[in-house]
């Protein structure tokens, strides 16, 4: 069963998840921005305590596998907390937060797994993974979607080819906001399906787990992608056209992955 | 162009001797590009500055200069036996020459992108202007502002005379006939018009965005009173004179006004910007709209510059996220109820040739008057002569004055009936004659100074 301490990594987890997540939001508006960078600042600093607590408890334990990764996440979580705090620095919660996602899920991914003391968990959180990594790649398919359609928009626009946009009623900006959207939302449900898919790896899988090496390296990689194509619009403020062309790279890096994992298999 | 005009203007046929001809030259969104246009503009010192060695030089009799975004035109009367094209296009020239800052080298280009009209043509061609079915948003009501504007700058510089009065006179009317005759004028259109329904539709909703308008003219106002109708979330106006742009929000009844000084702070703020100030300089320049992109987070933004000369710098097109259009993108904006207006200036244009007729005939009997005049001068001084002849000697000397009046009367009328029917043929000349063949047959046979 899970224990105590593990329910505290898993919750450090899922706050670092969700402050990563608004913290790379980049379409509020500036009534909502505030509230939503407030919101990253409070489950970073949630993610934090909890981290705080799991290192001790790692370090009382002897887990040595696991200290120093959790010392660095802690030492990351308080550094960004101090900075936001001190120097109202807020870009740095949107790097920190989910490259502290990361480290926790190769953590879970990667230390040597639980199941043989719990053996098979609920199948209720196998078909929660499922299904909000399929809403994640769901999304991602949207984002391309719109993204080519942007691209196309763009270029009419560019080449002042009025006449082409007039029957596709949607306009620029709301194609330019459309992907952003659909860009987090799908980011979004690509690092819960990760984070459910971790827990369940860690603590409840039993099969054959070098089948699965693959899928969860090209789920990592294409994590990160649209990890660095939102920060790139967050931090670097990137052009939407660049965006677009981002988010077509990553829906072919996600089909490769599918295409790569079958053959796999 | 009437065959006629053509005849004249390749050199076939030469004029009449001293017949007052009217010509049109100019550029317009249709010949010319916005460059090209651009590069032609004369504002209203240039034409101060050029029109009076322009006058002197080709010995214009009247001239009237049109200079709008989308047009520059020279309207002018000439007493000549030779017009040719070339003529008209050195007229052309020289009013860019003799101006301030003359621009050399037009040649080629003024050959390649102008057109001439003459007599007849040339009514036409301004009674459709002024109507705005020549207009690069059909129907618009602008242009009809502008026309008058040109005319009240003629007068006021004595260079409007008879001829071009009457022309401009003809041209309100036909422009008033359109309107209220047709369905063209059931909703107004304009440039400003055009460049919202434009920014409407490539922005998405105007509700959701904050829109800047740069300037406090005419087009700004049009373009403010507009904008009402979407309801943006913002409306700002920025303009070089703080008064003008407080005056401008009052009568929209919206809107923040925001000095020139901070145009940098408010361009960051603005998802739409319609510029149309009456600058000669770049208002907006790719550095700055690079700033405030970069304070926007990269959303896009829409730049419709509607001025001429242009406000915006082209290269502003270069940056990601942003879209610059100019007049002349607006060709591709239909508007509301297009399919409507193309059906009026269909109706307006019978209107417009109905006027372009009737002045023809007018300008027509203005080059018969003094051969009729001639001739009419010709019989008084026959009868003056005879009279005076016959009534010296027998039997006609012993009349009594109540008879001399007789006679003189019966002379009078025979005057008048000839002349009057010399001048009903003259302008209804019968098959296979011209008015202007009686009209010289007249003043060959009858010579006013022939008695003399």
């Amino acid at each position: 069963m899970l224990n105590f301490y593990h329910l505290g990594v898993i919750s450090a987890l899922i706050a670092f998840a969700c402050s990563s997540g608004l913290y790379l939001h980049s379409f509020a508006t500036h009534r909502t921005r505030d509230i939503i960078n407030r919101s990253a600042y409070g489950f970073m600093f949630v993610a934090s305590l909890l981290m705080a607590f799991n290192t001790y408890n790692a370090y009382i334990h002897d887990l040595t596998h696991t200290t120093s990764s959790f010392v660095l996440v802690t030492f990351l979580g308080w550094i960004t907390i101090l900075a936001q705090m001190g120097f109202g620095v807020k870009a740095l919660g949107s790097v920190v937060a989910p490259v502290s996602t990361l480290i926790l899920l190769l953590q879970f991914f990667f230390i040597s797994p639980h199941t043989t003391t719990l053996g098979a968990g609920p199948t209720g959180l196998l078909k929660a993974h499922i299904l909000t990594s399929v809403l994640g790649e769901a999304f991602v398919i949207i984002a391309f979607g719109v993204a080519v359609f942007y691209l196309l928009q763009q270029r009419a626009l560019k080449n002042k080819q009025i006449d082409l946009l007039q029957h596709t009623q949607v306009s620029i900006s709301k194609l330019s906001q459309a992907l952003i959207i659909t860009i987090w939302v799908g980011f979004i449900l690509l690092t819960g399906g990760l984070i459910l898919g971790a827990i369940f790896w860690q603590f409840y899988f039993d099969g054959d787990r070098a089948d699965l090496l693959g899928k969860i390296l090209w789920a990592i990689i294409v994590w990160l992608w649209y990890l660095s194509t939102l920060i790139s619009r967050n931090l670097f403020n990137i052009s939407a056209k660049k965006l677009a062309w981002m988010t077509i790279a990553g829906f072919v890096l996600l089909s490769l992955g599918l295409f790569g994992i079958y053959n796999w298999s | 162009m009437t065959d006629k005009a053509s005849r004249i203007l390749s050199g076939v046929e030469p004029l009449r001797d001293k017949a007052p001809v009217l010509f049109c030259i100019g550029t317009n969104h249709e010949s010319a590009g916005l460059d090209f246009r651009e590069t032609l503009f004369l504002s209203r010192e240039d034409i101060e500055a050029s029109l009076p060695r322009v006058i002197e030089k080709h010995q214009i009799k009247e001239v009237l200069v049109l200079s709008t975004c989308n047009r520059l035109e020279v309207y002018g009367v000439l007493e000549s036996t030779e017009i040719t094209q070339n003529h008209l296009r050195e007229i052309f020239i020289d009013l860019q020459l003799f101006g301030p800052s003359p621009k050399a080298d037009l040649n080629d280009e003024i050959k390649n992108r102008s057109y001439v009209y003459l007599q007849k043509e040339a009514a036409r061609h301004a009674f459709s202007v002024a109507s705005g079915l020549d207009s690069l948003v059909l129907g618009e009501t602008q242009i009809a502002g502008q026309f008058k504007d040109a005319a009240q700058f003629a007068t006021e510089s004595g260079t409007l005379g008879p001829i071009l009065k009457r022309l401009t006179q003809e041209a309100f009317s036909a422009s008033k006939k359109v309107r209220t005759q047709t369905d063209i004028g059931k909703k107004p259109v304009s440039i400003s018009h055009a460049a919202i329904d434009l920014a409407n539709r490539v922005y998405g909703d105007i509700k959701n965005s904050n829109v800047l308008v740069i300037g406090a003219g005419e087009m700004a106002e049009v373009a403010g009173k507009y904008l009402v109708k979407y309801g943006p979330q913002n409306l700002f106006v920025c303009n070089r004179t703080r008064s003008r742009a407080e005056a401008l929000v009052e009568k929209i009844g919206i809107g923040l006004v925001y000095p020139w000084e901070e145009l940098n702070e408010v361009l960051a703020l603005a998802d739409v910007i319609i510029s149309c100030t009456a600058a000669n300089e770049i208002v907006l320049d790719k550095a700055c709209i690079q700033r405030s992109q970069a304070q926007r987070g990269g959303k896009p933004l829409f730049l419709i510059d509607i001025a001429l000369p242009r406000d915006i710098d082209t290269a502003c097109s270069s940056l990601e996220d942003v879209y610059l259009f100019d007049i002349d993108d607006l060709k591709q904006v239909v508007g509301e109820n297009f399919e409507e207006r193309k059906k009026a200036a269909e109706a307006g244009k019978l209107i417009i040739i109905e006027n372009a007729t009737n002045y023809e005939r007018w300008l027509h009997s203005l080059n018969l008057k003094p051969a009729l005049a001639s001739f009419r001068e010709y019989l008084d001084a026959l009868a003056l002569q005879e009279f005076q002849k016959s009534f010296s000697r027998s039997p006609l000397a012993s009349l009594d004055a109540m008879q001399i009046k007789a006679v003189e009367a019966m002379m009078r009328s025979v005057i008048q009936k000839i002349s009057a029917d010399a001048g009903r043929i003259v302008h209804t000349p019968p098959l296979g004659y011209t008015s202007e063949q009686l009209a010289d047959a007249l003043k060959s046979l009858f010579p006013s100074d022939k008695n003399a």
